[in-house]
């Protein structure tokens, strides 16, 4: 059943965010003001304010891609749920280059949804966290010709209408894709390319946690399932958490800062990022695009399919640098890195 | 001398130590290695390696991987390890060019060549990997302890016994270089990071302890010699051993001879009149003579290191 009705949780939620001022004032913080904080303004592309899609809601196809429970416990109103498992298929690539998006698959789950490639999308979940960018990236990698957007706070920056419980499911349609091969590159592309990352050759950005990146000894962050750990030779670390300020993207101005002064990416040239698997990298490959970088790349394989080569001169890894841009980024809500295909 | 703090390598005069110029390598040079007229240095801030040419050129090809430090010779390939990474760089040195990349254990450091095998030390992964230098494949591995960091790597003249020093570990390990076995171990003292494989014992010089370890090579038994400051190396010469100390301005030998040197020295190169020293803390490289004393002293750039006489 769906329920229409205004955002109760969210007022209840707002009138319980009274702060008493050390002089004895009261501010108060109305659902208007958490929606007026998610507009951006500047040349920034893909991030949305709320106020900008509810004026447009019914016009542009909704895509909400949190996990279920979250979804049917309230959602935008007419929104539809892309199950994050329907979009991480990749596949070997012909040529036996390595591990590339799986665009048929993908283009059915997409399918699925009663998505054409037309129609203009506005891509939201509990934050603009990677479960969100993985969905813009998909698209994108099918060559959707409608426009992608990423709603700015997530839904709890939402006080339009809302839907709840099981949603209708939407007429699936058969989704002719358009494959971006230029948006991803694979194993061999990269291993060509070892030692001119970030030199003469391409921007390489390891988007994972600094422990990873660093191979530190112990930590919680090298996965067991890793034959080696460290990082891509040359690749800088920015961990992609540090896009995100609580649930919207961070400012625009510090990012760019941080990409072009800090991690020495040069945004008129190719970027490569890449991740433990292809759903984190995608946070930063949007927000790259979002600022303004021309040309960014998904390693889709990531660093688990690279780590994991019997071929070590050929994929090497490094573990002895220490090139990691800091960032105090936090995350909100439910959409951490630690997410479950659901 | 590789000075690895300003990016150079600084030239001198043999007989006088007068300086004859500085050549711009790039970042972070430590070792160099010399083939048919041609001088590679190992930049270890780089992913390339830089080629001092005979006219004097520099050239710089890539390695791939960073953090090139040491070099070994075999079957006519110039072997270098990646330290930052896990491979080790096999070149040709005639063209010269990069002909394959090894994997080996992370953060391969010192090697050593012997009878077309290269003995690779891992300071990560607790192995001496093993690589057949004329198909430039890891033939395999001696595993030495998952915790183990290892620094020397050393082959005695026999070809029978292969040693490594475990910083971590505190120990002499012994192996066997054609089944690639552990033979056994000895204890050593404190940050120890390098040996000498000499024609009936291994010196361990032990910087944290001050000792100087003089191990059999069956690793029966051993002498230790205290009351060093930072001993870094030994070598023997005329038939006796002398201890490089790092944190003493005096060559010391292990029957109680010694001289007095400019500063304390990090790195030796024996030559039949002496050694040359390499004085990393105070930008300087001399010419000692072991029983006359300094022959000259010459300042160099930032923080000297490899020595290379050519």
């Amino acid at each position: 059943m769906t329920t229409d009705r205004t955002r109760r949780a969210l007022l209840a939620a707002a009138a319980g965010s009274t702060v008493l001022g050390s002089a004895g004032c009261v501010e108060i913080t109305t659902p208007a003001d958490l929606a007026r904080a998610t507009d951006i303004t500047g040349n920034v592309s893909y991030f949305v304010g709320t106020e900008w899609l509810r004026e447009r809601l019914g016009s542009v196809t909704v895509l909400d891609a949190r996990q279920e429970r979250f979804f049917r416990a309230e959602r935008i109103y007419g929104a539809r749920r892309v199950p994050l498992g329907t979009i991480i298929a990749r596949t070997e690539s012909n040529d036996g280059h390595g591990l590339v998006p799986d665009t048929d698959t993908l283009a059915a789950a997409i399918g699925e949804l009663g998505v054409a490639p037309d129609e203009d999308i506005v891509v939201y979940g509990d934050t603009v966290g990677a479960r969100v960018t993985r969905t813009v990236f998909v698209l994108h990698a099918l060559g959707h010709r409608g426009n992608v957007h990423v709603l700015n706070g997530g839904f709890m920056a939402w006080n339009g209408r809302v839907g709840t419980g099981r949603a209708s499911t939407p007429a699936p349609v058969t989704y002719d894709p358009d494959p971006k091969p230029d948006l991803w590159v694979h194993r061999a592309w990269l291993a060509d390319h070892v030692g001119t990352f970030n030199d003469d050759g391409p921007g390489l950005i390891d988007v994972r946690e600094p422990d990873a990146y660093v191979a530190a000894v112990g930590s919680d962050a090298l996965e067991d399932e890793h034959a080696r750990h460290g990082h891509l030779p040359g690749a800088v670390n920015v961990h992609w958490m540090g896009n995100i300020d609580g649930r919207s993207l961070a400012d625009p101005a510090e990012l760019y800062q941080r990409y072009t002064a800090d991690a020495g990416l040069t945004p008129d040239e190719p970027v490569v990022v890449y991740g433990n698997d292809n759903v984190d990298p995608t946070q930063t490959w949007v927000t790259l695009r979002a600022i303004g970088f021309d040309d960014v790349r998904l390693y889709d394989g990531g660093f688990g399919e690279w780590a994991n080569q019997d071929d070590q001169g050929r994929y090497p890894v490094e573990t002895g640098t220490t090139a990691v841009v800091d960032v105090d980024g936090e995350i909100g809500g439910t959409d951490g890195g630690d997410f479950t295909c659901n | 001398m590789c000075c690895q703090g300003d990016g150079v390598v600084s030239v001198h005069d043999f007989e006088t130590g007068n300086p004859i110029g500085k050549i711009p390598v790039g970042g972070h040079p430590v070792h160099a290695h010399a083939i048919d007229g041609r001088i590679f240095v190992a930049t270890m801030d780089e992913r390339t390696l830089s080629v001092i040419e005979p006219n004097g050129d520099v050239e710089r090809f890539r390695v791939g991987v960073l953090g090139p430090s040491h070099f070994a010779s075999a079957a006519g390939t110039l072997f270098v390890t990646c330290t930052a990474g896990d491979v080790v760089a096999a070149i040709d040195p005639f063209e010269p060019r990069l002909l394959a990349r090894i994997g080996v254990g992370a953060e391969p450091h010192e090697l050593v060549a012997h009878n077309n095998r290269v003995f690779v030390g891992s300071r990560r992964d607790g192995v001496v990997s093993v690589i057949d230098a004329t198909t430039l494949e890891r033939c395999g591995d001696v595993e030495v302890g998952a915790d183990a960091r290892i620094e020397g790597v050393g082959i005695d003249h026999t070809g029978t016994r292969g040693f490594a020093v475990d910083r971590r570990g505190e120990r002499l390990v012994g192996f066997a270089p054609t089944d690639l076995t552990v033979t056994g171990t000895v204890p050593i003292g404190s940050d120890a990071y390098d040996l000498t494989v000499a024609d009936d014992v291994v010196y361990v010089p032990a910087q944290g302890s001050g000792t100087v370890h003089v191990v059999e090579l069956d690793l029966d038994d051993q002498r230790v010699h205290p009351g060093f400051e930072r001993p870094v190396e030994v070598h023997e010469w005329d038939e006796t051993a002398w201890v490089v100390d790092r944190g003493r301005a005096r060559l010391e030998s292990l029957t109680g001879r010694s001289v007095e040197i400019p500063a304390g020295a990090i790195h030796a190169q024996p030559t039949d009149h002496g050694f040359v020293l390499a004085h990393y803390d105070d930008a300087a490289v001399s010419f000692v003579h072991p029983t006359t004393g300094t022959v000259w002293t010459a300042e160099t750039g930032a923080y000297p290191l490899g020595i290379l006489l050519v």
